[in-house]
């Protein structure tokens, strides 16, 4: 191994890291401990009383209750919201105290594998926000990792490439997973769809109102209150479906002799398995497949976060028409930017074809181009840039690059956002 | 049916720049338009190690740079510019047909006429300075084409509109005098009486308004004078008025470009 391949699942309550190991093509999750259940490390910071002496995780509580330090949690909704905690009279941005919080997690890698330098770094979150996504390679970047190594999933992603990772057997139908933290009980699905090239994964996730907190669990008459809770969902959410797999994941499913009437039910015709470290070791899969040349995930993934459609120009090269792609779908949207140099022949507007890529449909959108200045024909290089600010919401902007000294340019642009069904 | 065009080359770091023009070219697609449009004024010497350099190092062509080092010597020069036009792929197999007919088409012209074709181009573009000199090169050049009036006659018109596009007002009337000789039509003669009526030297002025007759001078001077009333709406006046419109530092700072610019104009039409 050259460096580390890290998957970093941060969320509110407990973070995880896991390390892909590419000779056997496993993940391991990195533990404070031997114990299994130390894999999850709460995500909360602690500042040392007068001193710059920063803990996080079990330590961070541990000198919070006596009194050592003050402490912060929830650091991943306090980013999301740009907010900040004061501490000894200082502000400290979400970002800061984020930094400090992941560059912990690093360096427990670092130490458990001896290894400084880091090949790919792919953190997962619940979901997916511009400003997260800016805010957590700048971390990245502030931890010592260049922002080309650093990738970003939704837990939705992270499951499909952790479930995809394993035998056929497991995902040969469908499979699904629940979650259950202290943010709530969530549902994943995914299934495989057949017969088309290339192959389409496709998953969904839902935050189930049937939730409830983890404190129930501190009693029998709570357990088992959870347990009809959660058999109604699994009935409800599993009956006349062809499911392979289910995975329960979540501090909520530690233990599972409380579950005696769900386990029955989600263990009927499938393989059930109950793990911790299923989102750090989707993430930590990926970090290992983005530096090979081809994907061992040949297959386009619809979920939430990724596009759902393709968008493409047609152009012509060499007196051959060619489709250029633009951004294909399945592509994480923050990740989907592309730019493309066309020069307009008898043309007064832009095309752009929007491939869906669930059913067999072709939309066309057109974008006007006469507000750029007038000149001979094939004298005007347009510069088209394709970015999405949501995996529906593109954005297109169209730069009059001239031509050259003969037509200068007047750099006048055309911005349009769409909205792709 | 319109069509988009996809550019692969990116744009050049070190343009190639083209003296006859006074301008650079960053893209595969300039140097195409560049021949096709100019292919008058380019010569033997156009083909040279500079070229070569631009298209292997700057556009990544380097197999039409072996293609056109390996020709250079047996080729004609519109037989490459041919080549170089069809590895671009700017221009379609009909345009790239005219331009072979085209290409054909000076190529049977006498050396006298391709200097003509060449001057005029120049003015077109406005490249005063070389087109004056083109222009003399044919009239001094004792070419056997300039025994034809007509022929010749156009080459004085083109050299009088030129002087009288660089303000040297002498020249033009002499021009457009021994043109409006051999070419005695209407417009010709217009463009005589406005070259010599600005004309400082009263003996000069007399000697070519001599030659016009004086109910065609009425006529001309009441069309010249509206001509004057409407520059004030039309090019350089409408740019002018634009500004006056402005507020006061808008309008100065805009004045100020706009002197700058038709500076600019009038060193590179004095050939500066």
């Amino acid at each position: 191994m050259q460096g580390l391949l890290l998957g970093i699942d941060l969320c509110d309550d407990y973070s995880q890291v896991s390390c892909m190991n590419p000779l056997d093509m496993t993940t391991e999750a990195i533990t404070l401990s031997s114990d299994e259940s130390s894999c999850l490390i709460p995500t909360v910071i602690c500042k040392k009383r007068g001193e710059d002496e920063w803990f996080g995780g079990e330590e961070a509580y541990r000198r919070a209750l006596f009194n050592e330090g003050t402490m912060v949690d929830k650091l991943v909704k306090l980013a999301r919201k740009d907010g900040s905690a004061t501490i000894e009279g200082v502000k400290y941005s979400a970002e800061e105290l984020l930094y400090r919080f992941v560059e912990m997690l690093i360096t427990m890698a670092r130490q458990k594998y001896q290894l400084e330098e880091i090949d790919s770094l792919v953190f997962t979150v619940q979901t997916l926000e511009g400003d997260l996504l800016d805010l957590l390679v700048r971390v990245a970047e502030r931890c010592g990792v260049p922002r080309e190594l650093v990738h970003i999933l939704n837990h939705t992603e992270s499951f499909v490439y952790y479930v995809i990772s394993q035998k056929q057997e497991v995902w040969a139908n469908i499979s699904c997973m629940f979650d259950l933290t202290e943010d709530g009980l969530h549902y994943y699905e995914m299934k495989m769809i057949r017969g088309r090239n290339p192959r389409i994964v496709e998953a969904a996730h839902e935050r189930m109102e049937e939730s409830f907190s983890l404190d129930l669990l501190d009693n029998a008459s709570g357990e088992h209150l959870g347990d009809t809770i959660l058999t109604a969902c699994a009935e409800r959410l599993l009956s006349r479906k062809i499911i392979s797999s289910v995975f329960l994941t979540g501090r909520g499913f530690a233990k599972t002799d409380w579950l005696k009437n769900f386990l029955p039910v989600v263990c009927r015709k499938r393989k059930v398995f109950a793990g911790q470290h299923i989102f750090a070791s989707g993430a930590a899969y990926v970090a290992y497949d983005v530096l090979q040349e081809t994907s061992s995930y040949p297959f386009i993934c619809l979920c939430e976060g990724r596009l759902q459609s393709s968008v493409c120009v047609s152009a012509v090269y060499a007196e051959r028409n060619e489709k250029v792609m633009l951004a294909s779908a399945g592509t994480n949207w923050y990740e989907a930017r592309s730019r493309v140099e066309l020069i307009p022949d008898n043309m007064d507007y832009l095309e752009l074809n929007i491939i869906s890529a669930r059913i067999p449909r072709v939309d066309k959108i057109k974008i006007d181009l006469t507000e750029f200045p007038v000149r001979p024909n094939k004298t005007t290089k347009i510069e088209v840039i394709v970015s999405f600010v949501s995996e529906d919401c593109m954005t297109v902007r169209i730069i009059d690059r001239g031509f050259g000294d003969l037509f200068p340019a007047s750099g006048k642009m055309i911005r349009k956002d769409f909205y792709l069904s | 049916m319109g069509r988009m065009l996809l550019c692969r080359n990116q744009k050049a770091k070190q343009p190639y720049f083209v003296e006859e023009l006074g301008l650079n070219l960053y893209s595969g697609e300039e140097l195409s338009y560049y021949i096709y449009h100019n292919a008058l004024l380019i010569g033997e010497n156009f083909l040279d190690e500079r070229l070569f350099r631009f298209i292997s190092q700057e556009l990544g062509m380097t197999k039409l740079e072996a293609k056109l080092r390996r020709w250079a010597d047996q080729a004609d020069l519109s037989e490459l510019l041919l080549v170089i036009l069809q590895d671009i792929h700017y221009y379609n197999a009909d345009e790239l047909r005219q331009f072979r007919s085209h290409m054909a088409e000076v190529d049977r012209m006498t050396p006298g006429q391709r200097k003509l074709v060449c001057a005029e181009e120049l003015l077109s573009k406005q490249r005063y300075a070389e087109a004056r000199l083109q222009y003399e090169r044919l009239l001094y050049s004792g070419d056997s084409a300039l025994a034809n009036e007509e022929f010749q006659g156009k080459a004085w018109l083109g050299r009088g509109i030129v002087c009288a596009r660089q303000y040297d007002w002498m020249e033009a009337s002499k021009s457009l005098a021994q043109a409006y000789a051999l070419l005695p039509q209407d417009h010709v003669g217009k463009m005589l009486y406005c070259a010599a009526c600005q004309l400082k030297d009263d003996k000069w002025k007399k000697e070519f308004l001599e030659q016009l007759e004086p109910e065609k001078q009425k006529v001309w001077d009441q069309e010249i004078g509206d001509a004057k009333k409407q520059s004030r709406f039309l090019g350089r006046g409408q740019e002018v008025s634009e500004w006056m419109d402005k507020d006061n530092i808008r309008k100065m700072s805009g004045l100020r470009q706009l002197v700058e610019i038709w500076k600019t104009d009038y060193r590179r039409h004095q050939g500066g």
